[in-house]
C-alpha cells in the first residue's frame, strides 16, 4: 500500500503541473481574459496534491540515506546524516522558492 | 527459471539512463514542486501571501523573462517524466505484465505533456 | 484463556495423484511457544506421516523451512502459533515457485540465478604468498558488505517480490544482494564481471522498489537497498567517465 501511495503521488502532482500549464495559457487571452484560481474548490484540490508532493518528498528524499554512500574517512557518512541535509536542503529551496514566487514578480 | 538464455548480458545503458533520468527529475519533483502548490495553489488564494500569477501583469512580466521560462520549462519536464516512468512501473505492478504498453502510455503522456509546455511557454505573447 | 487446540490449513498437492493444490485442515494441540514448524512436526508424526516439508535447523540460519503463513512468506521455526490465533493458521508452499510436493518448492530458478551473480570471492591473482600471513581487513572494511552477508537463502523474499510473480526471469533481490556483498568485499576483484549480469535485462532495472523483500527478510539484509545503491553506484559507473564508488 505504501509503495502504491509512493507511485501514484506523481499523478496529482501531474495533474496539478497540468493547471498550471492551463494557467499559464491563458495568458494569451490577455488582461480581461486571464484571471487566477481563488475558489475554495481549487484550495481544496490543491490541499490533496499537497499532500502528496509532501508524501513524495518525505519518501524520495528519505531514500537519499539509503542509497548514496558518499566516502568520509575509512567509512561513509551516516545514513541519517544524508538524509537529514536532503530535507534540509528542502527546507532552504522551500523557502527561496516561496520567496520568489510569492514577492518576486513585479506588478 | 533462471535468467532468460536470449537476453544479453548489461550493462543495460537503456534502462540505466531511463532510471537515472526519473532519479534525477523525482528529485528536483521533490524539492521545488511542494513550494509551488503551497503558495499559488493554497497561501495566494487564501489572501495569505500574495503570488506571481494572481495578477496578470506580474504573471506575464515574470514569464517574460527568459530564464524563468527556463526554469518553468525544466520544471514540467521533470515533473512529467517522473510520472511517465511511474506510470510505466507502476501499471506494470498492478495489472501484472503489460510492460511494454504502459512504458508507452506513461513515456507517451509525459512526451506530450512536455511538448505542450514548451508550446505554451514559448509561444507566449 | 489459551485455548486447548488450534487448526491448521495446510497445502496438500501430489502431482502425482492430484489436479490442483487443496487445502487439508489440522486439529492439533495448542502450547504458547510452539511455531508453525512444530505444528507440522506434530501433524507428521501423529496425524498425517505424508505431508512434506523442508525444514533443518529450527532456529532461523538454514533457510530451509521457508512457506507461507497467512499469506506472508515466513519461515516456518520463526513463526509462533500464537501470533495466529485463534486459527485457523493457513500455511501454503512459497508463492513464485514450482511447488513439488505440498509444501516443498523447485527452488531450481533460484540456484541458477544465485549462481550466476558468482557469489564467491574472486581473486585477481595477486595475493600475498600464504607465508605473509592471513589476508586482513579491517572492522569498517567488514562492515561495507556485513549486512549483505547475513543471507541465509532462505527465498522469502523471492515469494515476496511482485516482479518475480510478473517476470519470472528476474534475478531477484537475493542474488543482487549477494552480488552486492561480494561486490563490496576488499578481497573480491570480480566487481566488473558481477555487473554484467546485475545491470543486464532480467536484474537491477526490473525492479520498482516495492520492499517486500527487505520486509519479510528474515535476517535483516535489506535487499532492496542493496539494488537501489546498485542501481545508483551502476549508473554513475555508466555514465560519468569518473562516476562509481570505491570500495
Amino acid at each position: 500500500m505504501r509503495y502504491v501511495l509512493r507511485e501514484f503521488s506523481a499523478v496529482p502532482i501531474a495533474i496539478w503541473m497540468l493547471w498550471f500549464l492551463v494557467e499559464i495559457s491563458r495568458l494569451h487571452d490577455g488582461p480581461n481574459g486571464y484571471h487566477a484560481h481563488m475558489s475554495w474548490a481549487f484550495v481544496a484540490f490543491s490541499l490533496v496534491c499537497l499532500a502528496f508532493a509532501l508524501w513524495h518528498t518525505w519518501t524520495f528524499l528519505g531514500f537519499s540515506g539509503l542509497i548514496m554512500r558518499i566516502p568520509l574517512g575509512e567509512g561513509f557518512v551516516p545514513a541519517r546524516v544524508v538524509r537529514g541535509g536532503a530535507y534540509a536542503l528542502f527546507v532552504l529551496v522551500t523557502l527561496l522558492i516561496g520567496v520568489l514566487i510569492a514577492w518576486g514578480g513585479t506588478r | 527459471m533462471g535468467r532468460h538464455p536470449l537476453r544479453p548480458l548489461g550493462p543495460d545503458r537503456v534502462n540505466a539512463l531511463l532510471w537515472a533520468t526519473f532519479a534525477q527529475c523525482a528529485v528536483i519533483t521533490a524539492l521545488i514542486v511542494p513550494a509551488h502548490i503551497l503558495v499559488q495553489g493554497v497561501l495566494a488564494p487564501l489572501g495569505i501571501v500574495p503570488a506571481f500569477d494572481q495578477h496578470y501583469g506580474s504573471f506575464a512580466a515574470a514569464l517574460g523573462n527568459p530564464l524563468v521560462k527556463i526554469y518553468l520549462i525544466v520544471l514540467f519536464a521533470t515533473v512529467f517524466y517522473t510520472f511517465g516512468h511511474r506510470v510505466r512501473y507502476l501499471g506494470t505492478d498492478l495489472v501484472h505484465g503489460y510492460k511494454p504498453v504502459f512504458g508507452a502510455i506513461g513515456y507517451g503522456l509525459a512526451a506530450i505533456g512536455i511538448v505542450a509546455a514548451v508550446y505554451v511557454i514559448l509561444t507566449l505573447p | 484463556m489459551a485455548p486447548s487446540t488450534i487448526q491448521l490449513s495446510v497445502t496438500r498437492y501430489d502431482p502425482a495423484q492430484d489436479a490442483a493444490p487443496r487445502q487439508q485442515t489440522y486439529e492439533i494441540p495448542y502450547k504458547d511457544d510452539l511455531v508453525v514448524l512444530d505444528a507440522l512436526n506434530w501433524i507428521k508424526t501423529h496425524l498425517d506421516g505424508s505431508v512434506s516439508y523442508r525444514w533443518s535447523c529450527r532456529m532461523g540460519i538454514c533457510g530451509s523451512c521457508g512457506m507461507n503463513v497467512n499469506g506472508t512468506p515466513r519461515l516456518g521455526c520463526s513463526v509462533f502459533l500464537r501470533d495466529y490465533l485463534p486459527g485457523p493458521v493457513v500455511v501454503e508452499p512459497l508463492p513464485n515457485f514450482p511447488v513439488i510436493r505440498d509444501l516443498v518448492i523447485d527452488m531450481t530458478s533460484f540456484m541458477e540465478k544465485l549462481s550466476s551473480v558468482k557469489p564467491w570471492v574472486i581473486s585477481n591473482g595477486q595475493e600475498p604468498a600464504l607465508a605473509a600471513g592471513e589476508h586482513r581487513q579491517t572492522p569498517a572494511q567488514v562492515e561495507q558488505y556485513r549486512q549483505f552477508s547475513m543471507c541465509i537463502n532462505c527465498m522469502l523474499c523471492y515469494a515476496a517480490c511482485p516482479v518475480i510473480a510478473i517476470e519470472p526471469h528476474f534475478v531477484g533481490p537475493a542474488a543482487i544482494a549477494l552480488a552486492r556483498r561480494y561486490d563490496l568485499d576488499s578481497r573480491d576483484h570480480a566487481g566488473q564481471e558481477r555487473l554484467r549480469t546485475v545491470t543486464g535485462s532480467d536484474a537491477i532495472w526490473d525492479c520498482s522498489f516495492v520492499g517486500e523483500c527487505s520486509a519479510v527478510c528474515p535476517k535483516g539484509v535489506d535487499p532492496a537497498k542493496a539494488i537501489q545503491q546498485t542501481k545508483f553506484e551502476s549508473t554513475l559507473g555508466m555514465l560519468l567517465p569518473w562516476g562509481g564508488v570505491s570500495k
